[in-house]
């Protein structure tokens, strides 16, 4: 069995660990990061993927707005590339009791005609799981280890109440190894009870299961407020290629590992966005996100009026095993302000007096903004094509382009065509970013989550991915099949219209044309 | 007065092809290409049987692959609900439904010929296709030049690698085709990747459909086999990706195989580069319009009845039109067959109940309702369609025919999944010709009543 050794263990390739890992790594503090799937693919990346202080939570949780408005300043400082301007509206319909005359709405058309004025607010999108991969390669780059699709399965300690690290096995290769660490960090987002209990400590959420829309293109390019049947506060916002409308929020407390999203819940998003925007309907929903909020336990309230704060549990101050941290609560915005709360807890215990540097240092890529036009001359390559590579890799594009191949134009071929993803970022991500599986693809460069979720783009990707990183044609069909099953959980709750069609040729290229059999689909 | 036919795809193109033949002054309305327009070059008539989709294809080629011929057997001994049961299931013996798919495909065959289009195969034989991802697909009939790179019959690959083309890789395509051949124990038949110095321009745009255009031109095609030469030895197979032409498909081919000695094939390909079903649905509409049939602009709204009982078609901008008898062969989801509205799933020419291969109906209810967790599952919303009687008649909800002389071919039947169980060109080739000859029987019967009946 392999043995390795660290300072700190950071269980969870969130947002949250993520943040951790590459603050305790700025200051100069190993630390070994441990994510069972592929980062970012829990709560971070079932959010909104909005930095913003929240209006909803200005009138209860005030605090929890201000963290948010002035750290989100710092993401947009520190990762100007990941992050894009949404403008809000917030109509004001002819009967609804509040309403100055304000701006009258010439600015989307998509509009109902009942609605008399609006308010208009800005605030920032970005995309949440290139955020995480942004703090997991910068953590990498100062000493950190990365490790992918790992689970912790036991948490050791010397049987004295001490925490001394963990075993973890690997879910792809299914080999195990010991991971010695002085501190062990729980930012599991959900799933910390769980984690938490590997090392007998009971810990008490508030799972809140929130559901999100993703329309094909976008509805508008502005985000548009709209209330629920029920009076609750959703939005349907601009989102990179698409749109997405949301969220929900409801006590959770079924298998974390599967969330399935309900007729209900589509029907009551889609409900309260005909209200501001009647065509509605006619947009092609895509597919559903789904993830549950790790919300701090509070009892007697309804999940909306559930603080958003945040906290950092030191397991050993209230009488648990010691050198044990978990981290509940919070939200995206605020994540670099409590990664540095709960650094400054793992560095006071371990005596380093090393500053807090993340609001300062950019993020890899972040340091100046990529040329595009010229990256696009020089290369080759489309700059629609460009631009989305410039997004996710900010300064890193050149060198990204520069993963394809020198003499043969391969690297400049573009595989899924609904992104765009080019041949040369696939090699990229898989050489430089410690990327495992196809399926991970989705969130790593937004591969095959377009009109045909895939189809048309699946096989040749992973053919790319199978000459980067040796697999054979077993695993190259094995791959298929989870990027195609994945795609399928995604859309299947809410099919519907034209969709149907294109998942209807989505089996044909799968079950007809690649072989793919029942019994090897997940 | 006329036949109607909704629907130009290979259901609706055979029995329309048919039934001009039979003399019948045939009337074609079709919106737009469907689903057969993206199929990736085979004709797969009896590729898997229910029974066989459910197995690893892998395992079942490791052992012995059954022949068509065996496949198609076993859809004579009860496939339950798929229209091969209702075709071939009382059939006493197997010669009959070989019988029936050979002269069905030779009459597709004798019909696309003479429009540079080439089908090939039999029951009596598997061909292996390669795929551009280099997994390997068992075929029965397959087109032209995609026919042509059997692996079973190839003593050695050579692929082409054109340089950043979409939807093609022949470095990735070769490296995992080797590896299949080895692991699958196939005969020995080395595998490598060649590059040959392009005529200018010709990757300009890099979108396969744009290089076959310019393939079309007998410059570039010339110029390309020049390129060619020495790339590979007599005998062996030149493998493309689809980009072989268009119209001229066959001169292409030609070309490059005089300059080389070598066959030239191609890949089989997914859409949205899936240029096989492109020249299938070009050579079917010139084959239809050497028969005589009359194409009428505008989709069909819907399907009413006279006062006189007789069947009208409502257009979505153009007249009514009235008919004899109507098929319809309007696909699913994908080409318009099938709706999938907000909040019910129907067929929206002539409101068919629809049935999955269980019995169930879906229709009346979001698509969502009837869509199963797993990819893997039998999915109710991809295997219904509309039930017929053995004349291919649709039902109506009470259980008869909705209409004595309305007629269904193609994937709008229902009962199978034509994604698992890979039988659908198959099954549009066959339904379309029994089709056009129900409505043949159906049509020319009254006139035998009123006469002298032997």
């Amino acid at each position: 069995m392999r043995h390795l050794r660290t300072r700190v263990l950071v269980i969870g390739g969130g947002i949250n660990g993520t943040g951790i890992a590459r603050d305790l790594a700025l200051r100069g503090i190993d630390v070994l990061l441990v994510e069972r799937r592929e980062l970012g693919s829990g709560t971070t990346w079932a959010s909104s993927g909005m930095i913003h202080g929240g209006l909803r939570y200005l009138q209860k949780d005030p605090e929890v707005t201000e963290h948010s408005c002035i750290d989100s300043g710092a993401i947009q400082r520190i990762a100007p590339h990941l992050v894009f301007r949404i403008p809000f509206v917030m109509p004001v319909f002819r009967d609804d009791p509040v309403g100055p005359e304000l701006v009258e709405i010439a600015l989307e058309p998509a509009l109902s005609e009942r609605i008399e004025c609006a308010f208009t607010l800005d605030e920032w999108g970005v995309d949440a799981a290139r955020l995480c991969v942004a703090n997991a390669l910068d953590a990498a780059d100062r000493g950190a280890t990365v490790l992918t699709h790992a689970e912790v399965v036991e948490i050791l300690d010397d049987g004295s109440g001490r925490v001394t690290g963990a075993r973890l096995r690997d879910r792809i290769r299914g080999d195990e190894a010991i991971v010695e660490a002085e501190l062990v960090m729980n930012a599991t987002g959900p799933w910390v009870p769980q984690v938490a209990a590997l090392a007998g400590e009971a810990l008490r959420l508030r799972p809140g299961k929130g559901i999100h829309l993703v329309f094909e293109r976008r509805v508008s390019n502005v985000a548009i407020y709209a209330k629920g049947v029920d009076g609750r506060d959703m939005f349907t916002f601009p989102h990179e290629q698409n749109s997405m409308a949301g969220t929900t929020d409801d006590d959770y407390y079924g298998d974390l590992d599967r969330i399935d999203v309900t007729e209900d819940e589509v029907s009551y998003v889609l409900q309260a966005m005909e209200r501001s925007i009647p065509g509605i309907h006619a947009h092609r929903v895509l597919h559903a996100i789904q993830g549950v909020r790790p919300t701090l336990f509070g009892f007697g309230a309804y999940e909306d009026e559930l603080s958003r704060d945040y906290e950092v549990v030191d397991h050993g101050a209230t009488g648990g095993l010691r050198g044990l941290y978990s981290m509940t609560g919070g939200k995206l915005a605020a994540y670099r302000l409590m990664a540095e709360d709960a650094t400054n807890q793992l560095a006071g215990a371990l005596g380093v007096e090393a500053p807090c540097r993340t609001a300062e240092l950019p993020l890899p890529g972040g340091d100046a903004p990529a040329d595009l036009p010229a990256l696009a001359a020089r290369f080759d390559v489309g700059l629609a094509a460009v631009a989305r590579l410039g997004f996710r890799h900010g300064a890193l594009a050149e060198r990204v382009l520069q993963a394809g191949d020198d003499a043969s134009a391969r690297g400049r071929r573009i595989v899924c065509a609904c992104e765009p993803v080019l041949d040369a970022e696939l090699r990229h991500v898989a050489r430089h970013e410690g990327l495992r599986k196809l399926s991970d693809c989705t969130l790593r460069v937004r591969l095959g989550v377009g009109a045909c979720q895939g189809a048309g783009c699946g096989a040749i990707a992973a053919g790319v991915l199978a000459e980067e990183l040796g697999w054979d044609a077993a695993r190259v069909v094995r791959e298929v099949a989870e990027l195609a099953a994945a795609r399928w959980r995604a859309v299947s709750p809410v099919l519907s219209g034209a969709q149907v069609g294109a998942m209807e040729l989505h089996r044909h290229v799968n079950f007809g044309m690649l072989g793919l059999a029942e019994e090897i689909l997940p | 007065m006329s036949v109607a036919v909704v629907g130009a795809g290979l259901a609706g193109a055979s029995a329309a092809l048919a039934l001009a033949e039979a003399g019948f002054e045939v009337v074609l309305l079709a919106a737009a290409p469907g689903a057969s327009a993206l199929s990736a070059g085979t004709l797969d008539v009896a590729a898997a049987s229910p029974g066989i989709a459910t197995l690893p294809w892998r395992d079942a080629l490791r052992g012995s692959p059954l022949l068509p011929r065996e496949r198609l057997a076993l859809h004579r001994r009860g496939a339950g609900s798929h229209p091969y049961g209702q075709f071939f299931g009382a059939a006493e013996h197997v010669a009959r439904p070989e019988r029936e798919v050979e002269a069905a495909v030779a009459r597709l065959a004798a019909w696309l010929a003479p429009h540079g289009l080439d089908l090939v195969g039999s029951l009596g034989e598997n061909r292996l296709l390669p795929t551009v991802a280099g997994t390997l697909h068992v075929a029965d009939f397959a087109f032209h030049p995609a026919a042509d790179a059997d692996l079973l019959t190839a003593s050695a690959l050579a692929v082409v690698e054109l340089p950043g083309l979409e939807g093609f890789d022949g470095r990735a395509l070769a490296r995992t085709l080797t590896r299949e051949i080895e692991v699958l124990g196939l005969p020995a038949c080395p595998v490598r990747v060649v590059y040959p110095k392009l005529p200018e321009g010709l990757l300009r745009d890099p979108r396969p459909a744009r290089v076959a255009t310019l393939l079309d031109a007998s410059e570039a095609r010339a110029a390309l086999a020049k390129a060619c030469e020495g790339l590979a030895e007599p005998g062996a197979v030149l493998l493309f990706p689809p980009v072989l032409g268009i119209a001229e498909t066959r001169r292409v081919a030609s070309a490059i195989a005089d300059a080389t000695g070598a066959r030239a094939a191609e890949a089989l390909a997914f859409p949205p580069h899936a240029l096989a079903g492109f020249r299938l649905q070009r050579a079917l509409d010139a084959a239809l319009a050497a028969a005589g049939v009359r194409r009428l602009p505008g989709r069909a709204r819907r399907l009413l009845e006279t006062d006189a009982g007789t069947l009208r078609l409502a257009r979505e901008a153009e007249g009514d039109l009235e008919a004899e008898a109507v098929v319809l062969a309007t696909g699913r989801y994908a080409s318009g067959g099938l709706r999938a509205d907000p909040g019910a799933v129907r067929e929206p020419l002539a409101g068919l109940p629809l049935f999955d291969a269980d019995g169930r109906r879906i229709d009346g209810i979001p698509a969502r309702r009837s869509a199963r967790k797993g990819y893997g599952n039998e999915q109710p919303l991809y295997s219904a369609g509309v039930r017929t009687d053995r004349r291919l008649r649709p039902l109506a909800a009470h259980g008869r025919p909705r209409h004595a002389q309305l007629f269904a071919a193609g994937d709008l039947l229902g009962g199978f999944d034509p994604a698992r169980e890979r039988t659908g060109l198959g099954v549009a080739l066959l339904s379309g010709l029994r089709a056009a000859r129900a409505v043949t029987e159906s049509l020319r019967r009254p006139q035998r009543r009123h006469g002298d009946v032997p």
